[in-house]
């Protein structure tokens, strides 16, 4: 928690001393849906503070538990920063971040990594990464479980992450239909091999005001070509330009 | 094609017939008068071929194991291999043996003749020795999940049950970590997640996985977490698992074929 704070700090500092090319965007979103392992619906919701400076972007956010089998408030935490540039004309954007899934009252889950994205085509997103997954006790079930240091974590290294999004009109549209295929969100991230789908569908009320409704399909076992329903959630939020 | 959309019959329907057969048919008790015992462990055969399939079998009688656990992708799917699967079995009073199925298994609508040979997937047996009793959960991942019946009673079976026992042994067939750069499909991380808490919580011992065909170990908190290899006859390191219990003692180890 205290690297967070630190970077929250930096965060901070940078908002303050940044002048008026910098533009701040908040977004919050809920969630609701089911999956095999919810035990019944799950609500969330998540708050996110994005800036931007010329090529530069950081974005953090964090997410609360409102209703699921989950015995914590807040269930995520993340921090992400990216610049774009130019390879031969051809737009990309790099980004590192980290995320904190606090699954349970025991246990919690960290990524990190980096990735690279382009929207140099208007109606399509891709992008690829690779990330580092940490499967950790916190301290209060090391304790009580007498668990001891080397047997606390499980780390999964070099997973391959990607986001493939196809869109109905150009990125700038004021209004757009799109479809993706990852295996990425913002508080968890899958095996490779578990492809997750979501249809989007964004509209832009005022220039700075932008609402959103997508909907998650989960699908278990597909690259085990032996596939079976695992869950969905919708996705519903606002993202405002300051 | 069709698997990757979906399942022939899904783990909840599957779930749903194998209650009803450990209904009717009961959960086996196996009686040791001693207090030591082995558990053989195999997985992934895909039979074809039944050279390493019929070893492990032999192995297990000749040295008294007290079960020989499959984990799934036993076969391809197809009856013809299922036949072949079933002619190799030994009769259950020389080994007794426990099956549980693996994604191949339920390709060409495997599922019906696993069901007529082994009948339920998901069940539990209990091993009591001359001074303690454990328990062993088997557990179908064919679909590369629990589906929420089977976590539903996988859940309440520890709550109910554990305590009652000296140690708890997981098989099922999908493994739950990515221990390797591999293309074989983990569960979904909310279900991996759900799992591990229940594993810390309940005290499970080991976790014997296959379906990612290469051996791996990893121990997080009190549980140790078993690929094996594949069995199959074509793989140059094919081997099967013995899991030795001598008292709160418990070791393990692969034996090469």
């Amino acid at each position: 928690m205290s690297k967070l704070k630190y970077l929250l700090t930096i965060f901070i500092v940078l908002i303050s001393v940044t002048g008026i090319r910098a533009q701040i965007i908040l977004k919050s979103y809920f969630d609701i849906g089911e999956n095999n392992a919810s035990e019944g619906v799950f609500v969330k919701s998540v708050y996110r503070v994005n800036y931007q400076y010329l090529k530069f972007n950081i974005e953090t956010g964090m997410q609360f538990n409102l209703i699921s089998n989950n015995p914590n408030t807040i269930t995520g935490l993340d921090i992400l920063g990216s610049t774009d540039f130019l390879v031969r004309k051809f737009p990309l954007s790099a980004k590192g971040y980290f995320m904190l899934n606090r699954f349970s009252d025991l246990m919690y889950e960290t990524n990190w990594g980096v990735g690279i994205e382009t929207r140099k085509f208007e109606h399509f997103l891709f992008e690829l990464g690779t990330n580092f997954k940490t499967y950790r006790f916190n301290s209060g079930a090391i304790n009580k479980y007498n668990i001891s240091k080397d047997k606390s974590k499980l780390r999964e290294n070099f997973n391959l992450r990607y986001v493939i999004s196809a869109y109905l009109k150009p990125h700038y549209n004021d209004w757009n239909l799109g479809l993706s295929c990852t295996n990425v969100d913002y508080y968890v991230i899958n095996q490779s091999t578990n492809p997750v789908f979501n249809f989007q569908t964004t509209f832009k009320i005022k220039s700075n005001l932008t609402v959103y409704l997508d909907l998650w399909y989960k699908q278990a076992g597909m690259l085990n070509i032996n596939a079976y329903y695992f869950g969905y959630f919708f996705r519903g939020g606002v993202i405002w330009k300051i | 094609m069709r698997g990757f959309f979906t399942s022939y019959k899904g783990v909840n329907q599957r779930f749903e017939q194998s209650i009803e057969w450990n209904r009717i048919n009961g959960y086996y008790e196996i009686d040791l008068p001693q207090s030591t015992y082995s558990i053989y462990a195999m997985g992934d055969s895909h039979i074809g071929g039944v050279e390493n399939l019929d070893k492990i079998f032999k192995n297990a009688r000749n040295e008294n194991a007290a079960a020989v656990v499959m984990v799934g992708d036993l076969t391809t799917g197809h009856k013809e291999d299922y036949d072949l699967f079933s002619d190799h079995l030994p009769l259950k009073d020389s080994l007794m043996y426990f099956a549980m199925v693996g994604n191949h298994d339920l390709y060409f609508d495997g599922w019906k003749s696993f069901y007529s040979i082994f009948g339920s997937s998901t069940y539990y047996f209990v091993v009591n020795t001359s001074d303690s009793r454990d328990l062993h959960i088997c557990l179908d991942t064919g679909d590369a999940t629990l589906g929420e019946k089977q976590f539903d009673w996988f859940k309440k079976l520890l709550e109910t049950k554990r305590k009652s026992y000296r140690h708890c042994f997981v098989f099922t067939h999908n493994n739950l970590f990515r221990l390797r750069p591999t293309s074989s499909t983990n569960p979904i991380v909310e279900e991996i997640h759900i799992l591990l808490d229940l594993f810390l919580k309940h005290n499970v011992s080991i976790v014997v996985t296959g379906h990612d065909h290469k051996r791996n170990t990893a121990i997080l908190g009190k549980t140790t977490h078993i690929i094996m290899d594949a069995l199959q006859d074509i793989n140059d390191r094919a081997s099967y698992l013995k899991i030795s219990i001598n008292g709160i003692n418990v070791d393990y180890s692969f034996e090469e074929l």
